[in-house]
């Protein structure tokens, strides 16, 4: 080949220089989870999830809420180099965590392969013991190494303490024969691990074996609480020390073996606790094999939906992701930058000294072509003339709107005059004269109560439609918009910092600059990027995924609809109400998975519906949805779907013709003429503006 | 933007350059480790002045082609280097040791040959020190575990000058000798390496009576130069990768054409490299000898590679997407 050797162009060896590269935490080290760690706001975490608390939790949520960083966080590994003695951090922190995650597990292995359920929830509850157990061992024979506090005397005790309900397994479990004068921490470890192993090699080669070749040494959770009070009793230092366990990603486990930790959380005694990390479909039963008993919350179990937690306060949680941008770029070498000038980053729109009505911005977004074709006053004009075949009315009509420096007015104006025509189903010059002339009114600042609320509301929504009607996307900025974007998922909100960065590396812009905000494009790029992300990473997996999926495009489509329609119903519509009344199950699944994870939000707040009395359920699309189908983040209006609709979005047997009827049914109102007859104002055709 | 069609949201319909920039972006951040921004993107597009006899259809054209363009980051190098010495070196030998072995699977005896077999091997790099050959050995000494030892300059082949008839081969019990390079394109270096240096190898060998298999390994050829190279001194010329003639850009099946975005054709697509690559390399305007790959790698473009992605400078001071640097001899 004919090159030579030079300098590397660009050095491609490094890798991203994205401070929001991981958003997840199991891809980050312990160092860089203790980094990236910040507290909630007014009072922390402990006040809701106190790993020192003899309560069981179980925090729950949707993907990304945080759960893994925190578990992560309370655990021993994390913990214990804060002091010089382990030892003595963990008599500060009052409890020592024990964290392993339920996907390490494989706990799909004990099924199937011939072998009996009965057998498999055998060998799995004594597998878990025998795996938690192991889990604390590590936890202890680690801080026996590196303290050396535990003589011989208290290490044997403790072994025979804790092996003495499981009769004559000492030989098996502590790796030394009980006839042995010293047993040990490490010995009791290895010897575990050991058994543990020959467990592992049966389990798997059941199939093959056709047999399942396990020793039961003890009853649910014996060997693991007999170890704990051991601990308690003979091992100095940890008398007022708590055992949490902290499993996370409980959601990979099936029921019986659910039942299992729930029948822990029943009968673990005071020296244990439990922290159970999963999604909210996760959590499967509260069923227990104590005697066919379930955990009550706020008895066995206190129940943490830390989504709920954060939308509680949103102003703590506003100041929460806000720390932890602050912590990423400080972790990155970007420097301490506080919430006002890390705002500052973040470019907005153009706007000049007085313009209420966001002109500059409307008139950027139009560029230099005569203000006459503009695609809105276009639209009215051919809207006029398919209505009534009078061009001199929709010609006068656009002089009466037309105002060239000031395309909201005539934005507002039309929807004005747009929602007058569709009530009397006719249109007025007169009227309109008197709309317009409002609209300039409140431009000068002296407008009606009623406009101002009036352009309050609708603002938004007119500025999204002039960006689509002039085929460009809505812009989606600002820090305080990407955190309600999130839905209470610091995840999300991450995602949505990284893909932004990402969209302003690629167009080389300097990160984090205070001469150079991250531009408008860049911003709502990595938005619409996040945005796709979401709708990936939520659905679940296999035709059920398939089916989620549709359904929001077809509910998302329905709202862009409607909201790029020329009079839309309400303000701001993500979102849907419904009484389920007439819905198939198959079509509740779609909508209970749809919620499940996370791509609907079910509002509280249902009311009752006119005249009937029912319940109606309210739904919002998941924010991080809404720039997909530039619809707005936070929720003001709603749409009632009846029945046929509802089956429509959400049956995935209903045919995209089906789904089209109805959208054209649903929109036709809300699009010119509104279902209005030719007005008597007639006359024939005539040349016009257009 | 689909009106009146209610299955679709009201939404723009991104434009071809808009997917094209997208697909960039994509590659940049995930392939490229952000080496390319669309502010270079940008410049290199401003090279394109509408002078050619597409005009307007320009800049989408010139987009096409780059974001098909194939740059090789380290990671994947370091791959297909592994590739390079399992299948390419490794398990011939051992497939041979096998074979002499009655087809043996004992490991210990395949094991024990093997090693004889590569201590008796040597790598260079293909042509200069300073060339690319040369620049990949420490990636691939690296990516595959080998010893310093196995690595030589050409000029310790021989106990006295290259090219002078007393000149002995200098390494005891030398069995082979394996060139690598990154991309065998036409042949002109193979060539040029097997006349001044391969065949200086099988002279002195057959004066010691040895016989030193002498190996020309690549990660990518294209057919010519394979079939060029395999008529020179080589015992043996292989590549990880045998470029088809529908990597080519211009060829009449290439893939980049199969099915192009909207307003992109190969037709443009050629008059626009041709009309460009003419002003900036008049011999060789689709890359050197009608190379006409889209084919780079982190330490250098290959000059096979069509030149309105890698030409820097030149009278209408042409700005590189992805700059390559000329040899000076």
């Amino acid at each position: 080949m004919e090159t030579s050797i030079s300098p590397i162009w660009k050095d491609i060896l490094t890798m991203s220089q994205n401070p929001f590269e991981i958003t997840k935490a199991v891809d980050y080290t312990d160092n860089e989870i203790i980094d990236t760690f910040v507290d909630y706001p007014t009072g922390g975490y402990s006040t809701f999830a106190a790993p020192a608390s003899p309560v069981a939790k179980f925090l729950v949520g949707g993907k990304g809420g945080g759960r893994t960083h925190l578990m992560r966080y309370y655990s021993y590994s994390l913990r214990k180099s804060q002091l010089e003695r382990y030892i003595d951090a963990v008599k500060r922190d009052k409890y020592i965590g024990v964290y392993f995650r339920c996907s390490g597990l494989n706990a799909s292995r004990f099924s199937g392969k011939r072998i009996s359920d009965d057998a498999w929830t055998t060998a799995f509850n004594f597998y878990m013991d025998v795996w938690l157990t192991e889990y604390l061992l590590n936890t202890l024979a680690d801080m026996s190494a590196h303290d050396c506090i535990w003589n011989a005397k208290q290490q044997t005790a403790f072994v025979r303490a804790a092996l003495e309900p499981l009769n004559a397994a000492e030989d098996v479990l502590s790796g030394k024969s009980a006839l042995s004068d010293e047993l040990s921490i490490e010995s009791f470890r290895a010897g575990l691990a050991a058994f543990r192993k020959r467990m592992d090699r049966s389990i798997n080669n059941a199939a093959i074996n056709g047999t399942l070749d396990v020793q039961i040494l003890s009853n649910p959770g014996v060997l693991l609480f007999s170890t704990t009070s051991a601990a308690h009793q003979e091992l100095i230092g940890l008398q007022d020390v708590l055992f949490t366990f902290l499993i996370d990603e409980f959601e990979n486990l099936d029921v019986t073996q659910q039942i299992y930790i729930n029948t822990l959380i029943r009968e673990k005694d005071r020296s244990t606790s439990f922290m159970i990390g999963s999604r909210q479909w996760g959590v499967r039963t509260q069923k227990t094999f104590s005697a066919g008993e379930e955990n009550k919350r706020g008895s066995e179990y206190e129940w943490v939906e830390l989504e709920q937690k954060y939308r509680a306060a949103k102003d703590s949680y506003s100041e929460f992701c806000i720390k932890l941008t602050t912590a990423r770029l400080a972790q990155a070498g970007f420097g301490d930058l506080g919430p006002d000038r890390l705002k500052k980053l973040f470019a907005k729109l153009p706007e000049t000294a007085g313009d209420r009505f966001g002109d500059t911005a409307a008139l950027a977004v139009l560029g230099s072509a005569e203000h006459i074709s503009r695609p809105h006053l276009r639209t009215f004009h051919k809207g006029i003339l398919r209505w009534s075949d009078n061009a001199a009315l929709a010609d006068n009509m656009i002089e009466i709107v037309s105002r060239p420096r000031s395309p909201i007015s005539e934005k507002l104006a039309l929807l004005r005059i747009y929602q007058q025509w569709s009530s009397s189903m006719t249109i007025d010059e007169a009227a309109a004269r008197t709309i317009a002339e409002e609209v300039d009114a409140l431009r000068d600042g002296h407008g009606s109560r009623a406009l101002v609320t009036v352009l309050n509301l609708w603002k938004n929504d007119i500025i999204a439609q002039l960006y689509v009607e002039n085929n460009r996307r809505p812009p989606y900025i600002g820090l305080d918009r990407f955190i309600d974007m999130s839905g209470y998922l610091p995840r999300s909100y991450l995602t949505t910092l990284k893909y932004i960065v990402q969209a302003a590396l690629v167009r080389g812009q300097v990160l984090f600059s205070s001469e150079e905000p991250i531009s408008v494009d860049a911003q709502s790029a990595g938005v619409l990027e996040a945005s796709e992300w979401f709708v990936r990473d939520a659905k679940p997996t296999g035709r059920l995924g398939q089916d989620c999926s549709l359904a929001i495009t077809r509910l998302g489509t329905l709202f862009n609809r409607v909201r790029y329609s020329e009079k839309p119903p309400e303000v701001g519509v993500v979102a849907f109400t419904t009484d389920l009344q007439g819905i198939g199950e198959e079509v509740l699944d779609v909508i209970s998975v749809c919620k499940s994870h996370g791509l609907l939000i079910e509002i509280p707040s249902g009311r009752k519906a006119r005249n009937q009395g029912s319940i109606l359920r309210k739904f919002q699309l998941h924010p991080m949805i809404a720039p997909k189908f530039a619809l707005p983040i936070g929720r003001r209006g709603e749409l009632k779907l009846n029945s046929d609709e509802i089956n429509a979005v959400f049956d995935p047997s209903i045919s995209e013709e089906q789904y089209a009827t109805l959208v054209r049914r649903r929109i036709a109102p809300l699009t010119l003429p509104f279902g209005s007859e030719p007005s008597v104002m007639s006359k024939p055709s005539q040349g016009g503006l257009f | 933007m689909k009106d009146s069609d209610p299955l679709l949201p009201k939404l723009p319909a991104p434009s071809t350059e808009e997917l094209l920039l997208s697909k960039l972006d994509v590659a940049s951040a995930q392939v490229w480790g952000n080496s390319i921004t669309r502010v270079d993107i940008e410049k290199w597009l401003e090279n394109f002045n509408g002078s050619s006899p597409i005009k307007d259809n320009e800049r989408i054209n010139a987009l096409h082609l780059l974001s098909n363009f194939n740059l090789f980051g380290i990671r994947e190098i370091r791959e297909l280097l592994r590739a390079l010495y399992r299948d390419l070196f490794r398990y011939p030998i051992v497939q041979q040791i096998r074979a002499n072995n009655n087809n043996t699977f004992d490991r210990k005896v395949i094991e024990s040959a093997w090693r004889t077999e590569l201590a008796c091997t040597r790598f260079l790099g293909m042509g200069n020190p300073s060339e690319s050959g040369a620049h990949l050995l420490y990636y691939f000494r690296q990516a595959n575990s080998l010893s310093k030892r196995l690595f030589i300059h050409q000029h310790e082949v021989f106990d006295g000058p290259v090219g002078h008839p007393s000149s002995k081969l200098s390494i005891s019990n030398l069995k082979r000798l394996i060139f690598i390079d990154d991309v065998l394109g036409s042949g002109t270096q193979a060539r040029e390496y097997s006349q001044k240096f391969v065949s200086q190898v099988k002279r002195a060998a057959a004066e010691a009576g040895e016989d030193v298999d002498v190996e020309y390994l690549v990660l990518f050829a294209k057919e010519e130069g394979l079939l060029e190279a395999r008529t020179l001194d080589f015992d043996r010329v292989e590549a990880v990768h045998d470029i088809q003639a529908s990597e080519l850009a211009f060829s009449p099946d290439a893939r980049i054409y199969s099915t192009p975005p909207r307003d992109i054709s190969q037709a443009d697509g050629l008059a626009l490299a041709e009309h460009y690559g003419r002003e900036l390399y008049p011999e060789h305007p689709l890359g050197y000898k009608d190379g006409q790959l889209l084919l780079g790698f982190p330490h250098n473009i290959p000059d096979n590679s069509l030149p309105i992605v890698w030409w820097s400078g030149g009278p209408s001071n042409w700005k590189p997407a992805f700059p390559r640097y000329g040899k000076i001899y």
